[in-house]
């Protein structure tokens, strides 16, 4: 066959064709040791304290706060003032002609509460309630009218007006308050005694005269409940009262340890008497208690007598009350309070004795209370952190998630190598820590670290001013197994002991933390 | 006759060239003739990697340690350059009426490489920051050039006498892909124990648009020009020469408004994922915070718009003695711009076996290289030509020392 030039061209376009069918280059997979960092933070304690435990002075020393208030007692315990109700009524035994305008029921009464041995004579409504009931069978409107004598305000005396129709009844609420009500009855003598007036007639609207029929009724149900008072007079009576406090404490919930040593404090406990009566309180006992192991406390004040002169009446309603305080102080030389908050309690427990008017009536009826100023026993705790410890157990599980990266699991590249932990320890304070993997059910995968490690403690100067930081680095061993979990894992857990390293007692400042650096040190595939 | 034949079938060649374009001179000796035909070649030449290593990197599953070892301890310093050129091309040309004019015309797919890498950087690419730790890498002075585009042209060749050309051609140049990256100045440091790296960056960067990727895709358009003559003169005695003067892709591309710029000079220190609170430690490396961090130094600068750039083109002398038969000598030199070529000399010794067959060797000093030697034959009859070549001869012989690679093919079919 001959070749013509046109089968030359075709094979050659062919050809050059071809040559675009070339295989794709590709080059050789080699591995690549790269050291770089992923994360860094710092751990500092004051983080995690909460704010209401907690305080931080001037020289940045941590203080564990506490407040508790272990007693009051107030108006409502000292004097309720009991709900009380007056039912009468006016029943028409023979038919009489009888004008309108004219009362045909006045009964003007004195109620007495039974307050024991409280004798009242003034009390001021803070807040109260009044509830009437009236029935009327009679065939024409009646008026009306109930009044508290006893009850003032700005001059004008209490009292209401009601017209209640023909065969009809009728319900109305009031109240008290802001009234200042005198309890020493009409003749003045008297204590805890309400004045009270009621009276009806034809209304005065009517036009004829009304024949009453045999057996018409009028009734009257007059409640009065809920009264609160905002200041009271009188003699308070001789009362005695225990109390037995018990106060749950998760302070120490989540920091088990074996050993705590407290070396300073500022306990006070402050009784503060705002009544105006003569107190005396004693203090049976305080205890702390760990799931049962009380700790009783040791100190003067223990099963003494503390008597409280009566606060001062100012008579102004700014600040109406000169309170009476005393303050006693726990410190560990005078009581072992100390060893109540080593125990780690969980519980405090008090019991208190309260006698008022150990005396009796010397003010001669001028005992006097106003709403909000109590007579309290509270406990302020400070315990400033120069602590020492052993075996103080911590444990922090926080969320983990491996994010995959978005062009694929790059970890497959990984052949070995380690996750490394810089950790500058600002603390004096030594920890040794673990790791573990865990997965969303809360089982345990693995443990990052062969074994638990040690985490060198930083060295306090002298004075506790300062800590010179330990560096301790530990290398979490990689691998393909190993990544595997971790991608697996939702969650890690991190268990620490801590021991302090001072000779005695070291200071837990708010400035101090430990620094935390994570590299990856790896041998990587540059293809997979 | 035949043994002579033998010898030449072993080397098929005539001419060497090596570090000579890729681009042949095809458009002289037409005698009068129409013709077609095709060029290609490939040049790959460095002097500072070797053979041994491209291989082990191009053709094995794994790169050897050892390969690697050796292969970073010969490396210069500062700059080890590699170059790559790579063109076919189907070309003809139509006689008019049977005389000295030609109408010619070219379409080629070619591509362009070159890159400068300072020894670090090898070093830093293959093995890894870790042998660095406590010590600052210095990659300044890394730059690589990745060029590919197609050209369709067509023109005007004149052959007033028999050994005597003259021609020109332009083009319509189609840039497909664009990726050049220069970094002026970048160190980094690796600490100690791996807990900071330091990076300083000054460079630029320049891509083609990267949604439009493949072979002949439209990111770009330019002019070309190819354009030479062949003289004979004589010189020496009555010794007859031959002069030769060719500039290929003199031209630009302007890559369109869809191709990435950016300048960035920035400082980034690298400590890893700041976590304030550990009970949320997932959330937190949520993003890509090195990345961000470096971007940081890159978005402010960073455009995409029209490009100007020159086409990687190159010019060449040579001078050639012409016999028919017996030994022949020659030189020449090459030059290229926007291509980081140095320029590039060369001596050659041949034999013609006869009009038709002939053999050169090349010895020559420059370029990507410095000395390197190649082998170039032909086949000449009246109305076939072919022509083949081997460039970088040195590095095939001494795989281990040198590298680099070239050849090419070129035939062409002249009729009436």
């Amino acid at each position: 066959m001959k070749i013509s030039q046109y089968h030359l061209i075709i094979v050659l376009v062919l050809l050059i064709l071809g040559s675009g069918c070339r295989k794709e280059l590709s080059i050789a997979e080699w591995d690549v040791d790269v050291v770089a960092p992923i994360a860094f933070g710092s751990v500092n304690f004051s983080n995690y304290t909460d704010t209401k435990n907690f305080s931080i002075d001037n020289g940045k020393l941590l203080h564990v706060i506490a407040s508790e208030t272990l007693l009051s007692l107030g108006l409502d315990t000292l004097i309720g003032i009991p709900d009380y109700s007056i039912d009468t009524g006016f029943f028409i035994p023979i038919s009489i002609s009888y004008p309108p305008g004219v009362p045909f029921f006045v009964q003007k009464e004195e109620t007495k509460f039974d307050l024991k041995d409280v004798e009242l004579t003034f009390v001021e409504i803070r807040d109260s309630k009044i509830e009437v009931f009236l029935e009327n069978t009679i065939d024409k409107p009646v008026l009306f009218t109930y009044s508290i004598y006893s009850a003032t305000l700005n001059g004008d005396t209490f009292s209401i007006e009601e017209r209640v129709e023909a065969n009809d009844t009728l319900h109305r609420s009031f109240n008290l308050n802001g009234y200042a009500m005198d309890l020493r009855g009409e003749d003045g003598n008297g204590y805890n005694t309400v004045v009270t007036f009621i009276q009806a007639m034809i209304h005065p609207d009517e036009t004829q005269n009304h024949q009453f029929q045999a057996g018409d009724q009028f009734n009257i149900q007059n409640t009065v409940t809920n009264v609160i008072p905002e200041y009271v007079v009188g003699y308070f009576g001789s009362q005695t009262a225990s109390f037995n406090e018990i106060e749950s404490v998760d302070l120490f919930d989540a920091v088990p340890f074996t050993r705590l040593n407290v070396t300073d404090f500022n306990v006070e406990m402050t009784i503060d008497n705002g009544i105006g009566a003569d107190l005396e309180l004693k203090v049976n006992q305080l205890s702390s208690s760990n799931k049962g192991d009380r700790v009783d406390l040791e100190h003067s004040i223990i099963g003494q007598s503390m008597k409280f002169t009566r606060a001062i009446n100012l008579y102004d309603r700014g600040n109406p009350v000169k309170h009476i305080q005393r303050k006693v102080l726990f410190t560990d030389e005078n009581s072992n309070l100390d060893a109540l908050l080593e125990n780690r309690p969980d519980q405090f427990f008090a019991d208190l004795f309260v006698d008022v008017n150990p005396l009796g009536n010397v003010s001669l009826g001028n005992d006097f209370a106003y709403y909000g100023h109590n007579l309290t026993a509270s406990i302020e705790l400070d315990v400033p952190l120069i602590v020492s410890t052993t075996g103080l157990f911590l444990t922090d599980t926080f969320a983990f998630n491996y994010l995959a990266p978005k062009d694929g699991n790059q970890l497959d590249r990984v052949n070995y190598g380690s996750l490394r932990f810089i950790l500058d320890n600002g603390y004096a304070i030594e920890a040794r820590v673990q790791f573990y993997l865990m997965d969303s059910l809360g089982m345990q995968l693995d443990s990052l670290l062969v074994a638990p490690t040690w985490i060198a403690g930083g060295t306090e100067s002298a004075d506790g001013l300062t800590v010179v930081p330990a560096r301790s680095i530990l290398e979490v061993p990689v691998n393909q197994a190993r990544l595997g979990l971790m991608e697996a894992a939702t969650e890690i857990r991190l268990e620490t002991m801590l021991n302090t390293t001072g000779i005695d007692s070291i200071h837990v400042r708010s400035d101090q933390k430990m620094e935390f650096k994570v590299v990856a040190d790896l041998n990587v595939s540059t293809q997979k | 006759m035949s043994g002579r034949l033998l010898i030449f079938s072993c080397f098929f060649v005539s001419m060497s060239m090596a570090q000579s374009p890729v681009q042949h001179r095809f458009y002289a000796e037409n005698n009068g003739k129409s013709s077609v035909g095709f060029s290609s070649g490939i040049n790959m030449t460095t002097a500072d990697f070797s053979n041994k290593f491209i291989k082990n990197l191009l053709m094995d599953k794994e790169l050897d340690r050892g390969v690697l070892s050796r292969e970073i301890d010969r490396l210069d310093e500062s700059k080890n350059r590699i170059g790559i050129d790579y063109e076919i091309a189907l070309k003809g040309s139509w006689n008019i009426k049977s005389t000295a004019h030609n109408i010619i015309f070219s379409v080629s797919d070619g591509a362009h490489f070159h890159g400068s890498f300072p020894m670090e950087a090898v070093d830093l690419m293959f093995s890894g920051n870790k042998k660095f730790a406590g010590d600052t890498v210095d990659v300044s002075g890394l730059n690589v050039t990745g060029i590919r585009f197609q050209q369709m042209g067509a023109g005007w060749a004149y052959q007033p006498g028999l050994n005597t050309s003259i021609y020109g051609l332009v083009s319509i140049v189609n840039g497909e892909q664009l990726i050049q990256a220069d970094v002026n100045r970048a160190k980094l440091y690796t600490s100690t124990l791996g807990d900071t790296l330091h990076l300083n960056v000054v460079g630029g960067y320049k891509q083609s648009d990267t949604g439009n990727v493949g072979f002949a895709r439209g990111n770009g358009l330019g002019l070309g020009l190819n354009f030479g003559l062949q003289a004979p003169f004589q010189a020496i005695g009555s010794t007859q020469w031959m002069l030769s003067m060719d500039v290929f892709n003199l031209g630009f591309i302007q890559w369109n408004k869809k191709t990435i710029q950016f300048d960035i000079d920035t400082v980034v220190t690298w400590t890893g994922v700041e976590i304030p609170d550990l009970d949320h430690i997932d959330e937190q490396f949520a993003d890509n915070q090195l990345a961000d961090s470096l971007l940081e130094g890159v978005n402010s600068a960073f455009k995409k718009t029209r490009l100007n750039q020159w086409l990687p083109g190159s010019a060449v002398f040579d001078i050639m003695q012409k016999k028919d038969h017996g030994f022949v000598l020659g030189l020449g030199t090459v030059v290229r711009w926007k291509a980081d070529f140095n320029p590039f000399g060369y001596v050659k010794a041949g034999y013609a076996f006869s009009e038709h067959i002939g053999l050169q060797s090349q010895i020559g000093y420059g370029g990507y290289v410095h000395l390197q030697v190649g082998l170039d034959a032909s086949l000449r009859w009246e109305s076939m030509h072919f022509n083949i070549y081997l460039r970088n001869i040195e590095a095939m012989a001494v795989f281990g020392n040198y590298a680099g690679g070239s050849a090419g093919l070129t035939f062409k079919y002249l009729f009436q």
